[in-house]
């Protein structure tokens, strides 16, 4: 299935108190990431459940405070698949939490996220995925399933400063696209095309000429074949043999054996040979 | 029986002609026959070579079929000694078996990464009950010569049950048609395979139309994926249909449950891949064996025309004789043309 790529995802988060001083504690609160799932993604999990649901582990790296990392904990995700499936948006947590305490070591902080998230999804009750997620600082890749990854390093996204205390998101948003572990980015075809299983032009050129050989045949054997005399061969068809029929209508017999017996034919006979001979080739 | 047929043409059968004239009958009226006889034999002819064209695309469309079913015979004896029991998957996706550790997730269960298999060896059985397909034989590789033998393995994928975009690819209208039905898939539909390595089942997530060039589907996954392709629309090769599934539920063999897995492929051949059987460049749309089937065109033509001409004379001839000999040089003559048609097949390119 490719790279997954979420644009826009957009973690929130405060520093409280807002301007610790060196050597005070303080956390780090309204901790929460907000992800837009696209249609497809949607449609691609509702065959999985009414349900998509699996968690998300973080790690929060500090400059300018100790502990220098610490995770954000594992936190449960729950999306419900619309039907028909459109986009949805992911909060995970639920609601804002709290990660901390935290030793100020000096009095600019920074707070970033660590570029490393691990999310499980639940396929079923009992079936998950493992799934190493990296932020990347464009939106340069489409959002979506299949395609490939954002180009160039995966950061640590700023999501909080010291000082004033505001809440800081990211900035720009950042792409999160999830790989698996070990695999070393998307590679290239060198494949023209995918395998070739149907039929070409040459077989549709080959019954359309096929079929106008066909009709021109039958057209002109119908323009030598006189329409009462194809209605008398029918005819003949229903109620007697082919070899009757052979018998029959074989003009060119008729009149070698009329020839050959001509004393023996009656002035009424020869004439009912030349009528047929007449309207048998419209003369 | 008062008169007897002739086959001399009334043309070129002056005595005929001269009877003719002794009959009094119209001016030109041995002409006209002449020439209405021309126009007949004309009109055989095109009707001759119509019905021929017409029939190899029968036999393109059902014909090939015969070749289908022969190659899915002997694969599925080849893989008779390979494949253990291991029970049947349900025809709709179900809750993991109670076979399984419930607790570990089906990405940890993928078979372990297996030795690149031959060109053309069987690798496993298909089935896919939303759309009739039972215990199909998939091949390795997506050549023209082993789809010809059943639905084919993307050499350079990883194969199915394993972590990664597992890719098969099958005919649509020829060749048995395995995957006519494709389009008729929906997501939740279960798709089987059964490999030596144990028996997989996959869940239907996807299902879109890309173009022929357009490989991204063939990317590795980061969950065990299935990816199947076909052309599309039926009867043409513009587009490929892909329908994707996930892995779901996986029961492996005693010998490769006992074996380590990992979640991601281990051998750098899977990745990146070379695609080597999905090369549709123009060389390798090409006939699989030009000369060889031209030459085995015009021989069993040959056979075929002759068989044809016994035939006929056999019944013209032997009126009253066994008609026997008829419908055994027409028995014949058939047998040639579609071994005429099967080697015209071979010499054409593959995107004909």
């Amino acid at each position: 299935m490719g790279a997954v790529v979420l644009n826009g995802v957009t973690t929130t988060a405060d520093i409280s108190p807002s301007a610790p001083t060196v050597g005070s504690q303080f956390n780090v609160t309204n901790y929460q990431t907000t992800a837009s799932l696209p249609e497809s993604f949607i449609s691609d999990a509702s065959a999985l459940g009414s349900t998509l649901t699996g968690s998300s582990q973080t790690q929060l790296d500090m400059t300018g405070a100790t502990p220098a990392t610490m995770s954000g904990g594992t936190e449960d995700f729950t999306v419900p698949i619309p039907s028909p499936p459109t986009a949805e948006t992911m909060t995970f947590p639920a609601s804002p939490e709290q990660v901390g305490p935290f030793t100020a070591t000096q009095s600019a902080i920074t707070v970033q996220e660590d570029t490393s998230l691990t999310w499980t999804i639940n396929i079923s009750s009992s079936s998950t995925y493992p799934i190493s997620c990296n932020a990347y600082p464009n939106m340069a890749a489409q959002t979506g399933i299949g395609g490939t990854g954002p180009t160039g390093n995966p950061i640590d996204p700023v999501i909080a400063l010291a000082g004033g205390g505001a809440t800081t998101t990211t900035s720009p948003p950042t792409s999160t696209t999830t790989t698996a572990a070990s695999t070393t980015g998307t590679v290239s075809s060198s494949s023209s095309g995918l395998a070739f299983t149907g039929t070409g032009p040459g077989l549709r050129v080959m019954a359309v000429v096929g079929s106008i050989l066909i009709l021109l045949a039958a057209l002109l054997l119908l323009l030598v074949t006189d329409p009462r005399r194809l209605r008398r061969q029918f005819a003949l068809v229903g109620s007697a043999s082919w070899a009757r029929i052979r018998q029959g209508v074989d003009l060119r017999a008729m009149l070698t054996t009329a020839s050959r017996h001509r004393h023996a034919l009656t002035d009424r006979a020869m004439h009912r040979i030349r009528n047929a001979a007449t309207w048998l080739t419209g003369r | 029986m008062p008169f007897a047929a002739s086959t001399k043409s009334p043309l070129t059968d002056r005595p005929e002609v001269e009877r003719a004239a002794e009959l009094q009958l119209p001016a030109g009226t041995i002409f006209a026959m002449g020439r209405a006889g021309l126009v007949r034999r004309t009109a055989l002819c095109l009707l001759g070579i119509g019905s021929l064209l017409l029939a190899f695309v029968a036999y393109q469309l059902w014909g090939t079929a015969l070749y289908e079913h022969s190659a899915q015979h002997r694969l599925v004896e080849e893989l008779k000694g390979k494949l253990t029991t291991h029970g049947t998957l349900p025809s709709s996706p179900q809750p993991v078996s109670s076979q399984q550790d419930p607790t570990t997730s089906v990405a940890s269960r993928v078979a372990p990464p297996e030795a690149d298999p031959a060109t053309g060896s069987a690798l496993g059985l298909l089935s896919i009950p939303a759309i009739g397909i039972t215990n199909t034989a998939i091949v390795e590789g997506t050549g023209e010569d082993q789809l010809e033998e059943g639905p084919g393995h993307y050499q350079g994928t990883p194969l199915p049950g394993e972590a990664g975009n597992s890719a098969i690819a099958g005919h649509r209208t020829t060749y048995g048609a395995p995957f006519y039905s494709l389009g008729q898939l929906q997501a939740g539909d279960a798709i089987n395979i059964s490999t030596p390595q144990g028996l997989f089942g996959y869940v239907v997530v996807n299902t879109k139309i890309v173009l022929p060039g357009d490989t991204s589907v063939l990317d590795p996954s980061v969950l065990p994926t299935l990816t199947l392709t076909t052309c599309n629309p039926r009867y043409s090769s513009t587009q490929r249909l892909v329908v994707q599934a996930l892995l779901h539920t996986a029961v492996l063999t005693a010998s490769v449950a006992s074996t380590p897995t990992s979640t991601t492929p281990s051998r750098t051949s899977k990745l990146p891949r070379t695609l080597a059987g999905a090369d549709t460049s123009s060389a390798a749309l090409a006939g699989s064996d030009v000369a060889g089937g031209v030459l085995g065109a015009v021989l069993w033509g040959l056979g075929a025309a002759l068989a044809a001409v016994a035939a006929w004379l056999a019944w013209r001839r032997l009126r009253g004789a066994p008609r026997l000999l008829t419908l055994a040089g027409t028995v014949a003559g058939l047998a040639c043309l579609l071994q005429c048609f099967g080697q015209v097949s071979r010499a054409l390119p593959a995107s004909f």
